[in-house]
């Protein structure tokens, strides 16, 4: 197949990625209308636990469970839990994708508009999400900004796009080195969290692939918006490309309603909630 | 609670969800006025129209523009690309238009959410 939108997903004890990939894929053939593929340690429970996934899922692929981190996971502003996160099979993507030129998603990422169709037209063969926006616009994030204070600027491996070929899999080589060796990465680059995140492993690998500097046209920016909400806010509702979050104020959430906006939801629970009762009727 | 500040904050949280709703509106408006084209970003900015309609009236069959990336592009066609660009440019302002008078119209949060 030539083009298509891969999604990764590890469940662990609490959160069902699986289910979170499927609803996704959903998402997928109903804006972007290309083949999904699912690469996950887990084909057999796919296949008992939702028949159906063939409607939305052309190819299911096998990779071993990756390593996992403890992460402190929210679910709105008085609840969290600390579960097991499977991040880290990402840079296999380049090698495990069966499309020639491949979107990357996070199972999470609730795409409400055809906007990345676009990648597949254009003459780049590595792009990486940038430019976001809060759902909530009376708050900043200055650490969804740079990696770090002093450091460099953050791209998003929420959405990936690559095609196969040099450029692509030496980003992704370098990626895996920066794993590899992310102990020393992140003491050079001054970040403080010890988990290793794909954002920051791409984000170094971009600054380094572009000569260490900030201004350069390398990578071209992926053309989709990406709104994103944190795990202390709450989806209610998504039916097509409406979009309705309670978004988290200090004590208190505002209601928010997107249209047509492709949407970061972090809180994993609410979202597992919703599409529990997305699935009923599957 | 008091009524007056209950009527207050009840106010005070309709203000909060309309500004937030405009802010998102806004945005969604100047990504809409985004256009790709021949592999490069542009912009549909009063600034890009206003130099292609000059640069139309040169009559020249293929003119160059810098990109949002400000890489040099070759329109071999610029009436065609002129057309694409005021389009984006229209259906872009029109929607931010609408969605803003819908939200003028709307006096509660569950007005504003359910539009």
């Amino acid at each position: 197949m030539t083009k298509g939108v891969v999604l990764f997903a590890f469940n662990n004890s609490d959160i069902d990625y699986i289910k979170q990939a499927i609803y996704c894929a959903k998402r997928v053939k109903e804006h972007l209308k290309v083949p999904v593929q699912l690469i996950t340690d887990a084909v057999d429970y796919v296949e008992t636990k939702y028949p159906f996934y063939k409607k939305y899922i052309d190819e299911i692929t096998y990779t071993p469970t990756p390593k996992g981190s403890i992460k402190k996971f929210y679910d709105g502003i008085y609840a969290n839990k600390r579960l097991e996160w499977k991040n880290t099979a990402r840079t296999n993507a380049y090698d495990l994708s069966i499309f020639e030129k491949t979107i990357v998603i996070d199972t999470d990422l609730l795409i409400s508009n055809d906007k990345l169709l676009t990648c597949f037209s254009m003459l780049d063969d590595f792009m990486i999400a940038k430019d976001y926006n809060l759902i909530n616009q009376s708050k900043s994030h200055a650490d969804l900004d740079r990696i770090s204070d002093s450091t460099i600027p953050m791209y998003w491996a929420t959405i990936l796009y690559f095609t196969k070929s040099d450029t692509a899999k030496k980003v992704f080589n370098l990626v895996e080195h920066i794993k590899e060796n992310y102990n020393y990465y992140r003491l050079v680059y001054s970040i403080t969290e010890k988990k290793f995140r794909n954002d920051f492993a791409f984000s170094i690998a971009v600054h380094m692939m572009r000569g260490f500097v900030e201004d350069s046209p390398w990578p071209t920016t992926l053309p989709s918006d990406m709104w994103v909400s944190t795990d202390k806010d709450i989806l209610i509702d998504a039916k097509g490309s409406k979009i309705k979050m309670l978004a988290h104020q200090d004590y208190d959430y505002t209601a928010v309603k997107l249209t047509g906006a492709t949407t970061h939801v972090m809180n994993k629970f609410s979202l597992n909630s919703f599409i529990d009762k997305e699935f009923t009727n599957e | 609670m008091d009524k007056r500040l209950e009527k207050a904050l009840e106010f005070s949280n309709f203000l909060e969800t309309q500004n937030n709703q405009k802010r998102i509106f806004l945005k969604q408006y100047k990504d809409n006025l985004i256009h790709y084209a021949f592999g490069h970003k542009f912009t549909a900015s009063t600034q890009l129209i206003n130099l292609l309609s000059v640069l139309l009236e040169t009559d020249q069959e293929q003119i160059i523009i810098l990109d949002d990336n400000e890489i040099p592009v070759v329109i071999d066609n610029p009436k065609e690309f002129m057309k694409d660009i005021v389009g984006v440019y229209i259906f872009a302002s029109r929607k931010y238009a609408k969605d803003y008078a819908d939200i003028k119209e709307n006096r509660s949060v569950e007005g504003l959410i359910n539009l």
